[in-house]
């Protein structure tokens, strides 16, 4: 007949948090542990049109990278809160529309992205960092690291986006998001952490069965 | 010197929605004193136990257990042994840990001894290492006998402590109680609907008929004043006819004649008929006991 | 030593709430889900990491404390076990605080300490440098287990028995849950009092917006924060003082 008592409580609490560790880091090596996430490729582009590439941390904070090549001009947008795909709907009020759009939720990295095509006219598109005031956002020019090769290296934090603009007709683009700290230990780590745990669960449970029987032999009168 | 009262039931009510369980019942229990409380199914002997434990509340009336309510006051239950009617005890231990953890709730200062004791006088020596749902059905009746001995309490309430044993069982529980009353001065309270039982260990009993006390005495009191003998015998037809030819007022039964004596001094003559009877009708057994509950049952006794 | 009565009561009690079986395997089975989730998801933030583990591990925690601890509280009544209890020399509030504690409290702390734990090992660097959010967190999920549990507790109360308990569990906490789905749908904006009725009835989304800011509307006040923490504590002392004064099982 089993007891319960403290030691014995704490004995099966260790020993399932051991078991889980134990299988939880196994299925982790299988599955593997994720950091970065690329995605490239090359857009054409109505006259007047632009390539947008958006991305929004879910649960982690990192560092994107956009790069652009054949583009006649770049401007992106930092420090939005939430999701920009509400920021975006907000810019159909300028004749600003999307479509095309192809993002991607990578829960493994806690971060949304993805590239959309921008349909507006050349004349809006050219007067986007006109519009900062009017959207409280910060709508930046970028400069051109050699002719039509365009470059932005930022820092996210949790919950926070950054929109990218690309004008050109054939846009070629490549985007990288890396994690800012690996936060997660090892599977292997966490394998053997539970196979000790698991262990010292065990343990515990002997030394329970042990100091109940002889407590009981002595009579004592502890719970 | 006059014992002092243990147990005192004042006019008790209990309702149930509108309808009464319990109508006005009153007696009380002395220390050392060994009560019975007999009535059919449904009379309200549970209810009334159970508001005696303090597990129910009396709609009406006053009930004092070792001087207070045991409802509103645990002090009252501090020398409190229950017995519940169908025995049952949390069956998540062993019944060696579960004795060891009553006692220690009683504040008893040595629990496992006491633990091993209450199983030695329950009869469960081999057994204590078993949970409650691995026992027979009489072993559980000894678990919940050891269970509310285990404090050594001053007095037991038990409810029907013997429904579901098989004789031989009946007969060692009833001696069981008898010997811890007579041995350590153990106050008892119990139910039956077995009055034959119950006198033979009660110095008085309570008779219940549907919530109402019907009868407050000693059971020979009940006996002597009943008029009702109940002969057991495989021919019924016979008995009754030589019975009724000798005069006597006769019911027959499947197994059994119900005499009904014109005075309780009829009885020797009865008896003596009876024996001239026996050479030619098998007679079984001679009833006075519970045929007087019956009486009493039937509205013949106030 | 002598143990305080109550703690002995308890401890009788525990032997049946924490009876190894179910518990032990879904004790094990949510820290397991803690310990893959991390992996397949990244997190940058502890509360996040407490906000996806612990989830999946609340419902959990609300069907066992419907199917166990209040069909086991029902139960009692039903097989009366709980006239043992009542039996004993200790006062019928005491009886109900070992109840609420051994039944509600302590299953639904570790069931969700334990995940929320297996998570913490493979988060550490994480959980180390925010132990306290990660903290905060952990106490709002059990605060909302336990609130469940409480509502389980009363119902066990009028139930009597354990079938009908569980069933009426369950369904309550469904419906608690969809009513907080109709109240979010049906409020015109996210500063609407139905859009904040709603949100107040997840306290471990109330905790979580107040220490990351994400929420849609504006960072949930002192109202918000106390509605459930309140409740909780109405209907643990309503189950006392029913227990005490009218409690006839």
């Amino acid at each position: 007949m089993s007891m319960i008592s403290p030691v014995s409580v704490a004995g099966r609490a260790l020993l399932a948090l051991g078991i889980a560790l134990f299988l939880g880091g196994l299925v982790g090596s299988l599955i593997g542990v994720r950091y970065s996430v690329t995605l490239s490729g090359s857009e054409t582009l109505p006259e007047g049109g632009a390539l947008s590439i958006s991305v929004y941390t879910l649960t982690s904070s990192g560092r994107v990278r956009v790069e652009v090549w054949n583009a006649t001009t770049a401007y992106y947008i930092a420090g939005i809160r939430g999701d920009p795909r509400s920021l975006m709907k907000g810019l159909e009020a300028f004749n600003i529309s999307t479509g095309n759009e192809d993002f991607r939720t990578d829960f493994r990295l806690g971060v949304v992205y993805g590239v959309a095509e921008v349909r507006a006219s050349r004349g809006i598109l050219a007067a986007l960092p006109g519009l900062s005031r009017v959207l409280r956002f910060n709508i930046h020019q970028l400069e051109p690291v050699e002719p039509g090769h365009y470059v932005l290296e930022k820092k996210l934090g949790v919950n926070e986006a950054l929109i990218f603009f690309a004008v050109g007709r054939n846009v070629t683009y490549s985007f990288s998001y890396s994690v800012a700290e690996k936060n997660a230990l090892a599977p292997d780590t966490i394998s053997l952490a539970g196979a000790l745990t698991s262990l010292a669960g065990l343990a515990v449970l002997r030394l329970g069965v042990r100091s109940g029987s002889s407590s009981r032999r002595r009579g004592g009168s502890g719970p | 010197m006059p014992r002092t009262t243990v147990l005192s039931v004042e006019n008790i009510w209990k309702y149930y929605g509108r309808t009464p369980a319990l109508r006005g019942v009153s007696f009380s229990v002395r220390e050392g004193e060994l009560v019975g409380l007999v009535g059919p199914n449904g009379s309200g002997k549970t209810t009334l136990i159970r508001i005696i434990v303090g597990i129910l509340r009396a709609s009406r009336g006053r009930v004092s257990l070792r001087g207070s309510d045991p409802f509103r006051e645990p002090r009252s239950r501090e020398g409190l042994g229950y017995i519940p009617e169908r025995p049952v005890l949390p069956s998540s231990m062993s019944i060696r840990e579960l004795l060891r953890t009553a006692a220690m709730i009683y504040s008893h200062p040595r629990p496992s001894d006491a633990a091993e004791e209450a199983l030695a006088i329950a009869g469960l020596e081999g057994h204590g290492d078993k949970s409650f749902d691995e026992l027979s059905a009489g072993l559980k009746q000894r678990a919940a006998i050891a269970h509310a001995l285990v404090h050594e309490p001053e007095i037991i309430v038990a409810d029907e402590p013997t429904s579901n044993l098989d004789p031989v069982e009946r007969l060692k529980i009833l001696e069981l109680l008898a010997d811890l009353n007579t041995r350590r001065g153990l106050t008892l309270l119990f139910t039956s609907h077995v009055l034959a039982e119950v006198s033979r260990l009660s110095e008085r009993i309570v008779v219940l008929l549907r919530g109402e006390r019907v009868f407050y005495g000693s059971p020979r009191s009940l006996v002597e004043r009943s008029r009702l003998v109940r002969v057991r015998t495989s021919e019924p037809r016979r008995l009754a006819y030589a019975l009724s030819k000798l005069g006597y007022s006769v019911g027959e039964e499947a197994f059994s004649v119900l005499i009904r004596l014109g005075s309780r001094s009829e009885l020797g003559k009865l008896l003596r008929d009876l024996s001239e009877i026996a050479g030619e009708v098998p007679i079984f057994s001679i009833d006075t006991v519970e045929a007087a509950l019956e009486e009493l049952l039937r509205g013949g006794a106030g | 030593m002598k143990w305080p009565r109550w703690v002995v009561l308890a401890y009788l009690d525990f032997s049946d709430t924490l009876r190894p079986g179910i518990f032990d395997a879904l004790v094990v089975t949510m820290s397991l889900v803690g310990v893959v989730l991390s992996y397949l998801e990244y997190f940058g933030s502890s509360p996040a990491l407490a906000m996806s583990i612990l989830s999946p591990t609340l419902l959990a925690t609300a069907l066992y404390l419907a199917l166990r601890s209040s069909a086991g509280l029902a139960h009692m009544a039903e097989d009366r076990v709980i006239d043992v209890y009542l039996s004993y020399p200790l006062g019928r509030s005491i009886v109900a605080g070992v109840l609420l504690v051994s039944r509600v409290l302590v299953p639904a702390s570790l069931i969700i300490l334990l995940p929320a734990l297996a998570a913490g090992v493979v988060y550490s660097p994480l959980v180390g440098s925010e132990a306290l959010h990660y903290l905060e967190m952990i106490g709002a999920f059990i605060v909302q287990a336990v609130f469940y549990g409480l509502m389980f507790s009363v119902i066990a109360l009028f139930a009597r028995r354990g079938s009908a308990a569980s069933i009426i569990s369950l369904l309550t906490y469904f419906v608690y849950n969809i009513l907080g789905v109709i109240l979010s749908n049906l409020a015109e904006s996210p500063e609407s009092l139905m859009y904040k009725l709603s949100r107040s009835m997840s306290f471990y989304l109330v905790v979580y917006q107040r220490l990351t800011g994400v929420s849609i509307a504006s960072p949930p006040g002192t109202l918000e924060l106390c509605f459930v923490p309140c409740l909780s504590l109405a209907l643990a002392a309503g189950f006392i003082a029913y227990f005490r004064g009218w409690y006839e099982p």
